[in-house]
């Protein structure tokens, strides 16, 4: 029946006239391009449409890429810390980088994508395999990149919303977007309250609120660029951003009161010279982040109070000349400069890293395609880090075929927490080294996108990465990080993006599985049973669709995903049950003269699935949202 | 062309449409659960997000069964971290340290009768008659309790981080381990008047108490600092041994390194060897003579737990692994002679032999 049902369904829409239209993203011609877009040969890129971007703007980050991808998100919860787990690595392994500045805070290495409003960005693009060739320490996984892009067509743009959402949920937001041709200035401030109380089931079986998960968050972004004579292009950017959160225990402790204090500032100035054959960029940035956790437990004992504070100092000079039809050339130095102060450390942490680098892209006009090596080498604290070279090619197989190969070898440096953390941190830790290989096959049918547009990708990855570190016991007492598994990961990742017109409805059909098995490949010991089993919580299959349809001003947007058992112990003797989550998003866009106002209702987690990300931290059951936007 | 486009969007939408259903997990097994002649091993279970678990090891037959608390109680979970357990009056007590409370399961079926809430921290229980039992707890407080109403029926501050009490005669002792932090004290609780009668002075982290043949009480202090690092301020363990009477220091044998700190104590068959751990494995005493052994009676690299079965005269050791996975338990004769091992829960640290002998 449902079958049948399908097949009516597709006559008629192939029936009719498709069309381009605004659920495509609008490939605009970017001053800005980058490495990221140039020199990731052979490596598979992501980015996020302006509509999705958009549809979501009240998400974090970390929500963002949890709906819309297969990629899993570590979450503790509503408003908790999320981390990512890119190809069967770990949150250390994924560098987070705006403007192409790396954000992982040095002492731990692992950015909170929880913090990081969605909102604040034009273009967030996420690269997927090793990247250690053009962007250095710790891109194992994979990376993702956040940007503003400047336009420069004359143009004013107001927007400001407020949504309020279960278990009382707040946020505002406004925007301010303004060019002259000359100037361009990007303003974005965010507001966001929750209690996030939401029922879960307890250890007894009952239905509790949960306590203690109540988040304040707000946040200003502001870019000013300048274009001068089409030939120099200057920008400066700065972000400042503070969290007040409370942090709830898991389900099998006993309730606290902890709190955490998250304040962040970073700026960022940039300038960048186009010339005949190429262009120039030197930029500059200051990371700044202050941490304040707090425990205010009864027991003396276990009362803990730390305050982390990271600073870090950045810059940057590339360039990229284009030699002939054939040869693009490019290549840089990076200097960064990161510093960290905590009780946790017997004196202040600090690293001086330099990078240099160089890259020879190969175009192969004739044939369609395009071959790339890039070099890097850095330097920190007077040793070497590991070389890392990459070579990658991609281009037309066959019709509607082409293909993409990438290899690398890349490099995860010890975190400030693993080296100096006293007194157990381990000042003998050797950075983590891997090689990556990964290939994709793209079928793309876009002889007519005014019709019909797909996109069929494939992709198979493999890597082995050595010296992974990991927190072990020595004895009872202590535990220390030491160089101790080999791992292999590897994985397929099935992806389709479909867009098409029926009638006057524009879409998009679009989804992703995942089969990633990431597994150790050392053993620590007589009874240590972990070898070749599958690493904590790394799933094995996840999947991710959607289906949206756009009608005169009216969005609808349904999105599945499905996250498969995670193991919680090294020798898999437990593990978390899978989850499915589905989400819905409808929205109508209302034009009033020139003014626009968007309104949206989203029910979140539609069948009510009860679901654990990190073992025994609940996740909330169905929820809802309500949002006005208004663009003036 | 035109096939394929409609091929193409009608497998699309069948994989969307589809999605995966979730299983629905098996009913666990209901076994009949005996502890009376059983060897309970509890496993503190991954801290802190996981939940620690019973084991019960049948002598008789020779097999585990895991997680004796979720099967009698419909995979309800115990909580984190489950520190130790005691059984009496028919009644299982299992003090789950860090969720502030103590589950009571009927003995024979491991049925859950109450749960006893905001105990803080509790770490070791101990009986006292038939309704009254001591609890240490990391508030710095010795906890007594009504085993019948569950009721605190008074609190007895005591020295930091107390841990393993011992019961003789009318008087309990209680082991000021320090916590986190340090503490070298010995509480002296009469049993009649829950009152403290004394403070004995001993050496730094007293971790493991035991009785001897003469029924002299022997206190292993472990020394300041922690295994597997080396501070400045390390000192040496002591083994030392009391006259209950008038607490009375009778012997005291200095560990030869700041580095390493000997821990648990027990005591074998006929309460006249003594083993602990120490650098390198299981160590052997005998009270009888003054010096200290400097090889390890049984070499292994992980330990934690350790215990002494009075009903078959063997010794328990516990294997962590790695803390992140099952552990094992493995079984010596006191001469030495490895019997067998087998696989319990995440983190075994302690053994309750039933019957209760002494």
């Amino acid at each position: 029946m449902l079958i049948t049902g399908l097949i009516f369904l597709s006559t008629l829409m192939l029936a009719q006239n498709v069309l381009n239209d605004t659920v495509y993203e609008l490939s605009q011609v970017r001053i800005t391009s980058s490495r990221l877009n140039n020199f990731s040969t052979g490596l598979k890129i992501q980015k996020f449409d302006s509509l999705t971007l958009d549809l979501n703007k009240d998400l974090s980050l970390a929500g963002l890429i949890s709906t819309q991808t297969p990629i899993y998100i570590k979450s503790y919860g509503q408003g908790s810390l999320a981390t990512i787990s890119f190809r069967g690595t770990s949150a250390t392994h994924t560098g987070i980088y705006w403007n192409g500045i790396r954000l992982n805070p040095p002492n731990i290495e692992m950015e909170d994508l929880s913090l990081i409003p969605s909102s604040f960005f034009n273009s967030v693009g996420i690269l997927h395999g090793g990247s250690g060739s053009l962007f250095g320490n710790g891109n194992i996984g994979g990376s993702i990149h956040l940007r503003n892009e400047p336009d420069f067509r004359k143009d004013k743009k107001f927007n400001i919303g407020i949504s309020a959402g279960s278990f009382q949920n707040y946020s505002a937001s406004a925007g301010y977007e303004f060019s002259d041709g000359k100037w361009w200035s990007g303003t974005r401030l965010i507001y966001h309250n929750a209690k996030n109380d939401f029922p879960y089931t307890n250890l007894e079986d009952k239905t509790e609120k949960r306590q203690n998960a109540a988040l304040l968050q707000y946040g200003i972004m502001q870019d000013v660029y300048r274009l001068i004579k089409n030939r120099h292009l200057f920008g400066a950017s700065f972000w400042y951003q503070f969290t007040d959160r409370q942090i709830p225990g898991s389900l099998t402790e006993k309730q606290d009161d902890a709190t955490q204090k998250d304040e962040s500032v970073r700026a960022l100035v940039k300038w960048k010279k186009f010339q005949k054959k190429g262009y120039l960029t030197a930029k500059a940035a200051f990371l700044h982040n202050d941490l304040h956790y707090f425990n205010p437990d009864t027991i003396t004992v276990l009362m803990i109070e730390n305050k982390i504070k990271t600073n870090t100092l950045t810059g940057e000079v590339l360039i990229n000349h284009k030699l002939n039809r054939r040869f693009i050339l490019n290549g840089g130095i990076n200097y960064r400069y990161d510093k960290c102060k905590t009780i946790a450390y017997k004196e202040d942490a600090v690293r001086n890293t330099i990078g240099i680098y160089t890259s020879v892209l190969y175009l192969l006009p004739s044939i369609n395609w395009k071959a790339d090596v890039n070099l890097r080498q850095e330097f920190y604290n007077n040793s070497w880090a590991p070389f890392t070279p990459s070579f990658g090619a991609e281009g037309k197989i066959w019709k509607f075929v082409s293909g993409k190969i990438n290899i690398s070898r890349n490099f995860r440096s010890p975190t400030f927490n693993e080296l100096y953390w006293y007194p157990l941190g381990n000042k003998d830790l050797k950075p983590e080294i891997s090689w990556n290989e990964e290939a994709s096959l793209i079928f793309r049918l876009d002889k007519n996108p005014d019709k019909f547009y797909s996109d069929f990708i494939i992709t198979g990855y493999n890597s082995l990465i050595d010296n992974y570190i990991l927190w072990l016991p020595v004895t009872a007492d202590v535990w220390m990080p030491k160089n101790i598994q080999k791992v292999w990961a590897r994985g397929i990742e099935i992806e389709e993006n479909a867009k098409f017109k029926v009638k006057k409805v524009n879409c998009k059909i679009s989804f992703a599985y995942t089969y990633s098995r990431s597994t150790n490949r050392e053993k620590t010991g007589e009874n240590d049973r972990s070898y070749n089993k599958q690493l904590i919580y790394v799933p094995e299959h996840s999947f991710s669709g959607q289906a949206m349809f756009v009608f005169r001003g009216f969005v609808f947007s349904y999105l599945q995903s499905f996250t498969g058992e995670r193991y919680v112990t090294r020798d898999c003797s437990e593990f978390l049950p899978a989850y499915n989550i589905g989400d819905l998003q409808l929205s109508k866009t209302f034009d009033i003269k020139m003014k626009k106002i968007k309104v949206q209702f989203e029910i979140h987690n539609i069948w009510d699935e009860e679901y654990h990300a990190i073992q025994n931290f609940p996740m909330p059951g169905r929820y809802f949202r309500f949002l006005i936007n208004f663009i003036l | 062309m035109k096939n394929s486009y409609r091929l193409y969007i009608l497998i699309l939408i069948v994989i969307i449409l589809s999605g995966c259903k979730k299983d629905d997990e098996p009913p666990e097994n209901q076994i009949q659960i005996n502890i009376t002649n059983g060897v309970i091993i509890v496993n503190e279970g991954l801290f802190p997000t996981g939940s620690g678990t019973l084991s019960l090891y049948n002598r008789l037959s020779g097999e585990t069964n895991h997680k004796i608390y979720q099967q009698a109680n419909n995979g309800k979970l115990l909580g984190n971290i489950v520190q130790s357990v005691n059984v009496f009056n028919n009644k299982v007590f299992i003090i789950v340290n860090n969720a502030d409370k103590i589950e009571v399961a009927e003995s024979t079926t491991m049925k859950a009768i109450a749960t006893i809430k905001n105990i803080p921290y509790p770490r070791y229980m101990l009986e006292i008659d038939s309704i009254k039992a001591y609890i240490t707890c990391w508030d710095n407080t010795v906890k007594v309790i009504d085993t019948e109403s569950y009721d605190i029926i008074k609190s007895i501050p005591v020295g930091t981080g107390p841990e393993k009490l011992l019961k003789t005669g009318n008087k309990v002792f209680v082991l000021n381990q320090g916590g986190f932090d340090i503490d070298s004290t010995i509480t002296v609780i009469d049993t009649e008047s829950d009152e403290v009668i004394e403070t004995i002075q001993v050496f730094p982290k007293p971790t493991g108490i035991t009785t001897d043949k003469n029924n002299h009480i022997w206190v292993l202090c472990s020394g300041r600092g922690w295994n597997g690092i080396q501070l400045q301020d390390d000192s040496e363990g002591h083994l030392i041994c009391l006259n209950p009477a008038d607490y009375s220091i009778l012997h005291d044998i200095e560990f030869p390194s700041k580095k390493e700190h000997p821990v648990k104590l027990v005591a074998g068959k006929d309460r006249d060897n003594l083993y602990y751990y120490y650098t390198g494995g299981l160590y052997r005493f005998n009270i009888d003579s003054i010096n200290i052994s400097t090889e390890p009676f049984i070499k292994r690299n992980m330990y934690y737990g350790l215990g002494f079965d009075r009903v078959n005269d063997l010794i328990y050791i516990s294997d962590p692994v790695d803390y992140v996975q099952e552990g094992w338990v493995l079984r010596y004769t006191e001469t030495g002679t490895a019997v067998d091992s087998f696989k319990v829960g995440i983190i075994p640290g302690e053994f309750y032999f039933m019957p209760k002998l002494y």
